[in-house]
């Protein structure tokens, strides 16, 4: 039995501010378009203009099945979903559904201050497409999870924001739907409160056998929790099956960078080249924050004689400032180059940094004679998180950097 | 149990969207009850105001006019005949305001989840719908008291106009709200509009004055109008010693076609993905 079958869906958007609401601004546009179509004949908009979200994607999904949906930033994972929650509708192509789809993140949608806790339930319940036995009959349960008894006939806008989220929660817990979306990327609320919507999911998709879409970030916990995974490409559906499978796949993918060979924005003499690099981190197929992460180099001299070098990778942050650099200087370790190849191995312990794509610059001189300066040379991108050892990430927006810290109490 | 739905370019087909209605009728329960508690929440008078809006325009207009404007009332008592007028005004106002800035209102809803997005207008028509019963049963209550009170107030057929008047006023109301809602996602400006729109329609009604009393080229304009004709037929459910105007029922009729078919089709074309443009 299949959950879903999805038939060459395209989303385009137009780029530009074409249609942003003013009534002024469109008559000027379409004023524009009719002396357009006058002094020239192909007024059509080019391929240009669009900018394609997803193109020609087509999968099935079994019931009972929990499908990962990975890819970077952009890929399209956001816009998947939302033609599948039937939220904006797809330029071309069809899906079809069987089953109710809900997405457990978006709790309280709907919820208004002024009603009580009992009529929020019906209300909220009535939203995410529940009927009024099916509330009746899960309403002790939804009361007695959110442990808000006492204040249930008290209008939410009362409600501290935890028993705010609590009743919230239990109504999406006990949510009747067939196919359950859970956007990790998109999760809200506190750390404790992410993890107890994950864990609930993931209770839910084993015992209840119920059809579950997950998006995230972290490869660990898509590998962890999904049988199934597709893997989405600038909008394309790159492969879709066995999460292993898929999961190497972006692994190998995402480590491709433009062979340095190619680059032609070298600065330096090149009598000593950058080869090759790798991340790795220890025991894993791919770099983990939390694990100690290896950078292997390979350097080729030309010179004829041994030299010491002073090199340096500067790591920026994606948003264009600098997060640290590794410097053979800074912990006064001299690095001799042979003639040759030569391969230098520097170590991270326990990864400080989350998820993330962060490139970085390398740099070798000796005594101010510069050999190899390459910006951007390459990208350190971590794809798992396993910082802290119960498995928690940090939360959204809240950091860029992992502090190794412990509490004593009393 | 488990129901298939197709989704596509079309957005939703229109045969699921109304299948799908039915099966919804808790929400738009819900919607209405949200509306009423939230309403008239923390206000002294609470529901009473949906009784004291209408008392006050009349009051307001019914001395104006009376006192400077001499526009008469076809002989109707003024009480009738102001109150019965903006008790339907109000209730298409409600419908228009509310109903235009709907997708604004529940922009974050319908960026999270699915459900029929027609159940929304539905249910602001419902709410006015409701209210517009209370506000009847005081309009009945003074009708019977003035009857009591030597007016002559006839049982009989014309009862039946009421209803009827009210329904054609509900699809009019529901129909241009649809085309106003649909278009004020595009051009926000209509929003702005709406305010002195509504002022300029008032006084092309029938609600403060009658056609009839008014010079040659507006009194047709006046007539012709279709909530103009949905007022008359009200009131005279209510007794007022009009004639039909058949020319205005026919103007009417065209709309009550014109304005529902009209405001799907434009519903449903923004529905789709607003939420891209918004």
């Amino acid at each position: 039995m299949k959950a879903l079958i999805a038939e060459n869906i395209s989303k385009v958007y137009r780029k530009g501010s074409i249609g942003s609401g003013s009534l002024a601004k469109e008559l000027e546009f379409g004023i524009k378009r009719m002396f357009q179509s006058k002094s020239s004949q192909n007024n059509k908009l080019s391929d240009s203009d669009f900018n394609k979200s997803l193109d020609q994607i087509s999968f099935e999904i079994e019931e009972g099945d929990r499908v990962g949906i990975i890819g970077k930033n952009g890929a399209g994972k956001s816009t998947l979903l939302k033609i599948i929650s039937r939220i904006t509708t797809p330029t071309q192509g069809k899906i079809r559904g069987f089953g109710r789809v809900a997405s457990l993140l978006e709790v309280g949608t709907g919820f208004h201050p002024e009603l009580t806790g009992l009529e929020n339930i019906f209300l909220n319940g009535s939203i995410i497409g529940m009927k009024n036995a099916e509330i009746k009959a899960n309403l002790d349960s939804i009361i007695s999870f959110s442990g808000v008894q006492s204040y249930i006939d008290t209008p939410v806008k009362r409600y501290s924001s935890g028993m705010y989220v609590r009743l919230a929660f239990s109504i999406a817990a006990h949510l009747q739907s067939e196919i359950l979306i859970v956007d990790e990327v998109l999760a809200v609320g506190d750390l404790e409160f992410q993890k107890m919507c994950l864990d609930k999911m993931k209770e839910i998709s084993l015992s209840e056998g119920k059809t579950i879409l997950f998006v995230s970030h972290n490869l660990n916990s898509v590998s962890t929790l999904c049988n199934q995974s597709m893997l989405l490409e600038s909008g394309k559906l790159l492969q879709i099956g066995n999460t292993e499978n898929v999961i190497n796949t972006y692994i190998q993918r995402s480590s491709v960078n433009k062979p340095l060979s190619e680059r032609l924005d070298k600065k330096g003499n090149q009598k000593i080249k950058l080869l090759q690099f790798k991340w790795y981190s220890e025991n894993e197929k791919m770099v983990v924050s939390g694990k100690d992460t290896h950078l292997e180099l390979t350097l080729f001299s030309s010179l004829s004689e041994d030299i010491s070098v002073e090199f340096s990778i500067a790591i920026d942050h994606q948003e264009g400032f600098r997060i640290s650099i590794l410097n053979n200087a800074l912990i006064s370790k001299k690095c001799i180059i042979k003639k040759g190849e030569n391969s230098i191995i520097i170590k991270i312990a326990t990864l400080p940094l989350p998820i993330g794509i962060y490139p970085c610059t390398f740099y070798l001189a000796s005594n101010g004679e510069i050999f190899e300066w390459i910006k951007d040379a390459f990208y350190l991108e971590v794809l798992g998180e396993a910082f802290f050892p119960n498995g928690n990430s940090l939360p959204q927006k809240q950091g860029f950097v992992y502090l190794p810290f412990s509490i004593q109490n009393n | 149990m488990k129901t298939e739905w197709k989704f596509d370019a079309s957005g939703n087909s229109l045969k699921l969207s109304f299948k799908e209605l039915l099966g919804r009728s808790n929400l738009l329960w819900m919607l209405i009850k949200r509306d009423f508690i939230s309403y008239y929440k923390q206000t002294v008078l609470g529901p009473l105001w949906i009784l004291l809006q209408p008392l006050f325009s009349s009051l307001v207009f019914g001395i104006v006019f009376e006192k400077f404007g001499h526009f008469g009332n076809n002989g109707m008592p003024n009480t009738q005949y102001y109150l019965s007028g903006f008790i339907i005004w109000g209730f298409f106002t409600e419908c228009i305001t509310k109903t235009s800035s709907l997708f604004r209102d529940n922009m974050n809803l319908f960026g999270k989840v699915y459900f029929p997005r027609i159940i929304i207008p539905l249910g602001i028509i419902g709410s006015a719908l409701i209210r517009l019963c209370l506000q009847l049963i005081l309009l009945l209550i003074i009708t019977v008291w003035l009857s009591l009170n030597g007016n002559t107030f006839m049982w009989g057929f014309h009862l039946l106009f009421i209803p009827l008047s009210i329904v054609m006023m509900a699809i009019l109301s529901f129909g241009s709200g649809l085309i106003v809602a649909a278009s004020t996602t595009r051009y926000r400006d209509l929003a702005f509009i709406i305010t002195f729109g509504l002022q300029l329609l008032l006084f092309s009604t029938t609600v403060i004055y009658p056609a009839s009393n008014l010079p040659e080229p507006y009194s047709i304009i006046v007539s012709l109008n279709p909530i103009s004709v949905c007022v008359d037929l009200f009131r005279i459910g209510f007794g007022a010693p009009n004639t039909i105007n058949f020319s205005g029922v026919i103007s009417c009729s065209f709309f009550l076609i014109l304005f529902p078919i009209l405001g799907f089709t434009l519903f449903h074309k923004v529905e789709k993905n607003f939420i891209d443009t918004i």
